[in-house]
């Protein structure tokens, strides 16, 4: 990076705003304004005496200030700056931040990451407490917790299809119904075919199962 | 060996019961021990609690081998407003072997021959265990919207709802009126 890139739009806009910044808003450290080429950005944005956008502009400002104070060559800020930048200044709370058609993605972008991470330390605090809560009146809740959970829920029971009732010595077919032991041996010996499906099957198709519990 | 009256069941019907209750019965004992008869109780249960629409069925007596099974003719078919009563034998080794179903009504349908026996695929060759008398029961109410033309066992009147479904249909209303009402 040459000092030649210096001379790319959005950092000219950043500091004709950030100039006129300087008279409205004295707590953005800004840098001075070092050169006084550049009238000839946007015309959209660089509209002389318009001091709400200059007041838009603070936001973009704050973020260019760090990497202002680096270098003179960088391109702007990056997202995170900006978010950082745009969460100090008290300002802008709550105004929408496309002042700079050209960085209006980089602005957005750098919004909703600072949302996101706003979020991100909202849960985190959550969290924090829930664990304390959790911590300083544990006995409390565990009584609680047995109080405000009635039954256990009931074991599923699974009913053979063959003789309706609960399932004595589950086996498989090797298409995969279930049945009584007894009552697939009887189907099989009746027609030779899954009762569920009419696949043809054997004896030797099937496969002794258990069933798993929930405890 | 007997169970005694049937309980929960709708008992359709009376009499019957009876029967048999000598040494030379043909049809096996009604104790809940069989699984024939404990499987018959539960769909007897099962059937109380919610029958299929327009259905209904239960032992007609007090043994449960032998249940009588009631059908009403769906709107929209020529079979409307008719009352279809139908006798329901379960065999000894239910569910292995499908039980016997038969018309006690009359009626003009290319599935059902002139003494009442039903041909329907799932009550013979297409038999299933896993098969309910509630599921029948929908398989024969499906029967009426829907006739098997391919195999009847009234060809007669199977050609006739093939070529002139209108006419069919007079018969049929005629006979629901005469028959089944």
């Amino acid at each position: 990076m040459s000092s030649q890139d210096s001379s790319s739009q959005p950092i000219r806009r950043t500091r004709s705003q950030s100039r006129r910044n300087t008279l409205l808003n004295v707590d953005l450290n800004a840098a001075p304004p070092t050169e006084n080429r550049d009238q000839e950005g946007d015309p959209i944005h660089v509209v002389p005496g318009d001091t709400l956008q200059g007041l838009r502009g603070a936001s973009l400002t704050a973020g260019a200030i760090d990497v202002e104070a680096l270098d003179d060559d960088v391109i702007i800020s990056s997202p995170r700056a900006f978010a950082a930048a745009k969460n100090n200044s008290r300002r802008n709370q709550g105004r929408v931040i496309v002042l700079d058609v050209d960085s209006e993605d980089r602005a957005s972008r750098g919004n909703s990451r600072n949302r996101r991470r706003r979020v991100s330390t909202n849960q985190a605090t959550n969290n924090g407490d829930i664990h304390i809560d959790l911590e300083g009146h544990s006995c409390p809740k565990r009584v609680d917790l047995r109080s405000a959970i009635p039954a256990p829920p009931k074991e599923p029971t699974f009913s053979c299809p063959v003789c309706m009732g609960p399932l004595v010595d589950e086996m498989s077919t090797k298409c995969g119904h279930i049945f009584c032991k007894a009552c697939i041996k009887a189907s099989i010996a009746a027609q030779g075919k899954c009762p569920t499906c009419r696949r043809k099957l054997a004896m030797k198709d099937t496969i002794r199962v258990y069933l798993p519990t929930t405890n | 060996m007997y169970s005694g009256a049937p309980s929960g069941g709708i008992a359709i019907g009376g009499g019957g019961g009876g029967r048999g209750r000598g040494g030379g019965r043909t049809w096996p004992s009604t104790t809940s021990v069989s699984t024939s008869g404990k499987r018959i109780h539960k769909e007897m249960t099962e059937l109380s609690m919610e029958a299929p629409p327009d259905c209904a069925a239960g032992p007609k007596g007090d043994n449960i081998y032998h249940w009588v099974a009631t059908l009403f003719g769906p709107p929209g078919t020529p079979y409307k407003g008719g009352i279809f009563f139908l006798d329901i034998t379960f065999p000894s080794d239910y569910p292995f072997k499908p039980p016997k179903v038969v018309f006690k009504t009359r009626i003009y349908h290319c599935n059902v021959d002139p003494s009442g026996n039903v041909s329907l695929d799932i009550l013979t060759e297409n038999w299933s265990p896993a098969l309910t008398i509630s599921k029948v029961l929908l398989a024969l109410r499906s029967m009426f919207t829907n006739p098997e033309t391919y195999k009847p066992v009234v060809p007669g009147i199977a050609h006739l709802y093939l070529g002139d479904k209108a006419k069919h249909d007079e018969i049929a209303a005629q006979w629901t009126l005469r028959f089944a009402r």
